[in-house]
C-alpha cells in the first residue's frame, strides 16, 4: 500500500505531546514556538521523529527566492505537519454528532427492520434497534476519533494545506495568493478548551471554503495573521 | 419616448457626477417583473379558487375571498413601481458608479467600473416596443447582479456598457495591465472597432437545433407542469385518443379490430414515434432559433460580446481575462456533423445557471478548427492547440468500468434470484461496458504546461477542459481505498465560477508519485502569481 508522503498510517505519537503544547511535533524544543524562526522552510529543524516532514519537501522543485514569501515569525511549525491539538479530541467529536446520530439511527432501523423480519417480536425488535443504534454510535465516534487522528495542517512558503481523512484522504492546498478572506470562529465548547476553526474563504468553486477545524487558538491567529497579511499584499500591487 | 434630458449623452463621454433617471416607462418593466413572481399565485388563485365555489357567484368586493382581491395587489404594485422610478437614481463618477435608490430605506451603491465583471443587456419583445433595455452589472462571486437597471433607453445601455469596457480597457497602470495590453496589441492591432469573431448564420442555427437536444428539455418541462397536482390532467387522454382513430378507420367491428390490431397497432405506433422524434427535433431548432438567432461574438478591445436572440435579444459582454476556464464539447452527433461547442466559466452571475444573462456559451456550434481559432484568438498565451497531451497509465481501464459493472452484477444478482438463468441477462452488457471503459481509459489525455492546465476525457462524447495558471484557485490531491490499493491518485483543480454539472478540471488514475508532484509544481507556480481575475 502506497501512501501520501509523509506516511499518514505512521502519526505523530500523540500521547508524547503534552496536552498544552502541540509545538513540539513541529519545532525544536530549544525553540520557544512564538519567536520567530528567521529560518526558510526548507531549512527546517531535523525532522521531529516519526514525521517524514522532510520527504514531503522532496518532490518540490527546489526553487531561489520563494516570493513574496510569507513572514517568517509566521511559519508555524515550519514546514511540517502538525497535528490538531490533543485536547481537541472531545470538542472536534462532538462537531461530528449530527453525523453519528444519523449513522445510530440508521443501523437501529436497520437492525429492528431486519428483527422484526425474521422474529417478528416487538420486545425483540426493540431490543435489538435499541443495541443497532448504539452499536452505529459505537462506530460512528470511533470514525471521528480516527478521523481526528488524521487531520493536519502545515503552513509553507507557498499557503496553507490541510490533510484529512482515512479511508477516503485528501489533501487541500490553498496558495497563500489564493486566499479571499478569513473567519475565525469560536464555539462555546472551543472557549474553553482554548481553540479555533479557521475557514480560508477562496475564489474557487468546489473549494470556495477550506475549514481547518479545532485548532489551537494561538495557531490559528497566527495562521490568520499570516495569510491575511498576504492578501494585504495582493492588494498592494 | 421621450429620454429625459441629455440621459444618453452624459452617459456617453464626459462623466458627469449629476443623478441620472431610468427611462420614463421603466415602471412598467418593474411592475411586469413583480407580477412575474406572483404570476402564478395569482393565476392558482383564479382557477382554483373558483372551482371550489359551487355556486359560481360574480366576482365582487363583498366575500373575504373574493376574487378580485388580487386585482388591488397590483394596483399597490403599481403605485410602488412608479414610486420607484422616482427614488432611482445613478450617476457617473471617475471610475465608479453610484446608484441611489430605496424607497423607504435610501441606499447609496459605489460600483467601481474595474470591478464590473459582467455587462448584461437584454431586450424582449416589449423592450424593443419601447427601444429600451434592462441592464445588469454583474461582479464576481455574487449570485445577485450588483445593479439591475430595468430599464434604460438602448442608447444609454450601450453607451453605459461601452464606459465599462474604456474604464476596464484603461485600467489601473499596474505591470500585469501593461503585459495584458501588450499582448493584445500583439495578436490583434485592431483595437479600435469591433471585431466579428464569429457569426453564424441561419444554416449553423438549424444544424445546432437538429444536433441538440432542447426539444427534449423542453417537452420534459411540459409533461412536469401537465403533473402538477392541481391541474388533474387526464393521463388516460391520449389513449383514449389513439383507440378513437382506430375505431374510425376500422369501424366498430370487434372481429375484425381484433385481427387488425397487431398490424395497425404496430404502423400507428412507429409513425407516432417518428412524428414524435421529428416534433422533437422541430421543436428544438425552433428553440435554438429563438434563443441563438443572430449570434454574433464579436471583440473590441480586451472586451468579448455576444448577442443572440430572435424575439429577445441578449446582448452579455465580459473582459477577456475574467475568463476563468474553458470548455470545448463534442457529442457524438456533434461529431458526426464535424462540430463543436465552446464554452467558458465566469465568475460572475454564479446563482444562474443556464438563464443567458452570464456570457458562458462562446460559440454553441463551430467546426474544431474554428474552436482552436477562437481559443487562440482569445488566450494566446495558452499556446493552444499545441499543447503536449500526456496519457495515463493504461492499466486501470478496469476502474472506470467498476461501478457500472458492480450495478450491473447487483441487478443480475437480484434478477436471478426472481426470475433464474433468465435474471443474468444483464451480463451480456458486461464486455461493453468494459470496451467503453478501455476505450475511455485510451482516450483519456491531461497536460500541465507553464501556462494552463487540460484534461480531455469521453468516447462517444468528448469534452476537453482547461483553464490558465493563473485562474487555478486551490489543489486537492485525494485517494480512495482504491487508489491506494493501486498506488494512484487523483488531482483536482478548483477555478472560480465552475458549475457542479459540467466535466471537471480534474486528472484521475495518475500514478501517486506524478500527482504529488504535479501538485507541487502547481502549488508553488500559484503561490508566484497573484490573482488575477
Amino acid at each position: 500500500m502506497t501512501e501520501f508522503r509523509p506516511d499518514p498510517d505512521d502519526p505523530p505519537a500523540r500521547g508524547e505531546a503534552p496536552p498544552s503544547g502541540e509545538e513540539p511535533a513541529a519545532a525544536p524544543p530549544d525553540v520557544p514556538a512564538d519567536l520567530p524562526e528567521g529560518t526558510s522552510p526548507a531549512a527546517a529543524p531535523p525532522g521531529p521523529p516519526t514525521r517524514a516532514g522532510s520527504a514531503s519537501q522532496g518532490g518540490l522543485p527546489a526553487s531561489g527566492p520563494v516570493g513574496p514569501p510569507i513572514p517568517a515569525d509566521a511559519t508555524v511549525g515550519a514546514s511540517d505537519w502538525n497535528p490538531l491539538p490533543a485536547r481537541a479530541l472531545p470538542v472536534f467529536v462532538a462537531g461530528e454528532l449530527p453525523f453519528a446520530v444519523l449513522l445510530a439511527l440508521m443501523s437501529g432501523a436497520a437492525a429492528s427492520v431486519l428483527t422484526f423480519v425474521a422474529t417478528s417480536s416487538v420486545g425483540r425488535t426493540f431490543a435489538q434497534g435499541l443495541a443497532g443504534a448504539l452499536l452505529g454510535l459505537g462506530w460512528a465516534l470511533w470514525l471521528s476519533v480516527r478521523r481526528f487522528a488524521r487531520t493536519f495542517w502545515r503552513l509553507d512558503a507557498h499557503g496553507l494545506s490541510v490533510r484529512e481523512g482515512r479511508l477516503w484522504q485528501r489533501e487541500i492546498r490553498v496558495p497563500a495568493t489564493r486566499v479571499q478572506h478569513l473567519d475565525l470562529t469560536r464555539g462555546p465548547l472551543q472557549r474553553g478548551r482554548d481553540l479555533a476553526t479557521l475557514v480560508v474563504h477562496t475564489a474557487g468553486s468546489r473549494h470556495d471554503a477550506v475549514t481547518v477545524p479545532d485548532l489551537d487558538a494561538a495557531d490559528a491567529e497566527r495562521l490568520r495573521d499570516a495569510l491575511s497579511r498576504q492578501v494585504d499584499r495582493d492588494l498592494d500591487d | 419616448m421621450t429620454d429625459p434630458a441629455g440621459t444618453s449623452d452624459a452617459v456617453g463621454d464626459t462623466p458627469t457626477d449629476t443623478p441620472q433617471r431610468l427611462h420614463p416607462m421603466s415602471w412598467l418593466f418593474v411592475l411586469l417583473a413583480q407580477l412575474r413572481q406572483y404570476l402564478i399565485p395569482l393565476i392558482a388563485l383564479f382557477v382554483l379558487g373558483r372551482k371550489d365555489s359551487p355556486g359560481r357567484a360574480p366576482p365582487s368586493w363583498d366575500r373575504w375571498d373574493s376574487e378580485l382581491w388580487p386585482l388591488l395587489g397590483v394596483a399597490v404594485l403599481a403605485a410602488s413601481s412608479v414610486w420607484r422610478y422616482f427614488t432611482y437614481g445613478y450617476g457617473i463618477g471617475q471610475d465608479a458608479l453610484r446608484i441611489r435608490s430605496g424607497v423607504l430605506s435610501r441606499s447609496l451603491r459605489i460600483i467601481p467600473f474595474a470591478r464590473i465583471h459582467n455587462v448584461a443587456i437584454e431586450q424582449t419583445l416589449l423592450h424593443r416596443l419601447f427601444g429600451v433595455a434592462s441592464v445588469r452589472l454583474e461582479s464576481a462571486g455574487s449570485e445577485r447582479p450588483e445593479a439591475e437597471m430595468r430599464v434604460l433607453s438602448m442608447d444609454a445601455a450601450i453607451a453605459l456598457e461601452a464606459l465599462v469596457r474604456r474604464h476596464t480597457t484603461v485600467g489601473p497602470p499596474s505591470a500585469v495591465a501593461d503585459a495584458q495590453a501588450r499582448s493584445t496589441s500583439a495578436t490583434a492591432p485592431a483595437v479600435g472597432g469591433p471585431v466579428t469573431l464569429l457569426r453564424l448564420p441561419l444554416r449553423e442555427i438549424v444544424l445546432q437545433g437538429l444536433l441538440s437536444n432542447r426539444g427534449l428539455i423542453a417537452l420534459g418541462a411540459v409533461f412536469a407542469a401537465l403533473a402538477q397536482p392541481g391541474l388533474n390532467f387526464d393521463w388516460g387522454l391520449p389513449w383514449r385518443l389513439t383507440e378513437r382513430l382506430l375505431r374510425r378507420t376500422i369501424g366498430e367491428d370487434q372481429g375484425a379490430l381484433a385481427r387488425a390490431e397487431p398490424l395497425l397497432l404496430a404502423t400507428y405506433g412507429a409513425l407516432v414515434l417518428v412524428c414524435a422524434l421529428v416534433a422533437l427535433r422541430l421543436l428544438s431548432v425552433a428553440l435554438t432559433l429563438l434563443q441563438d438567432h443572430g449570434f454574433t461574438l464579436t471583440r473590441e478591445g480586451r472586451r468579448i460580446t455576444v448577442e443572440r436572440g430572435l424575439v429577445s435579444r441578449v446582448r452579455a459582454s465580459i473582459s477577456r481575462r475574467r475568463i476563468q476556464a474553458w470548455t470545448v464539447r463534442e457529442p457524438l452527433l456533434h461529431r458526426l456533423a464535424h462540430r463543436r461547442t465552446l464554452a467558458i466559466d465566469n465568475a460572475a452571475g454564479a446563482g444562474e445557471e443556464g438563464s443567458g444573462h452570464t456570457l458562458r456559451e462562446l460559440a454553441p456550434l463551430v467546426t474544431p478548427a474554428q474552436a482552436d481559432r477562437l481559443i487562440h484568438d482569445l488566450a494566446p498565451a495558452t499556446g493552444w492547440p499545441a499543447v503536449e497531451w500526456r496519457r495515463l497509465p493504461g492499466s486501470h481501464w478496469w476502474r472506470r468500468a467498476a461501478p457500472v459493472a458492480a450495478v450491473l452484477l447487483l441487478l443480475s444478482l437480484g434478477l436471478g434470484w426472481h426470475l433464474g438463468a433468465a435474471g443474468l441477462l444483464p451480463l451480456l452488457l458486461l464486455p461493453l461496458v468494459a470496451w467503453a471503459a478501455r476505450r475511455k481509459a485510451e482516450l483519456a489525455r491531461w497536460a500541465v504546461t507553464d501556462s494552463l492546465v487540460a484534461v480531455k476525457e469521453g468516447w462517444l462524447e468528448r469534452t476537453w477542459r482547461f483553464a490558465e495558471l493563473d485562474k487555478l484557485q486551490a489543489v486537492e490531491l485525494s485517494r480512495s481505498p482504491i487508489d491506494r490499493g493501486c498506488g494512484t491518485a487523483t488531482l483536482w483543480l478548483d477555478t472560480a465560477g465552475a458549475s457542479g454539472l459540467g466535466p471537471p478540471l480534474r486528472i484521475a488514475y495518475l500514478p501517486a508519485a506524478e500527482a504529488q508532484r504535479l501538485a507541487d509544481i502547481l502549488t508553488e507556480a500559484l503561490a508566484h502569481r497573484p490573482l488575477r481575475w
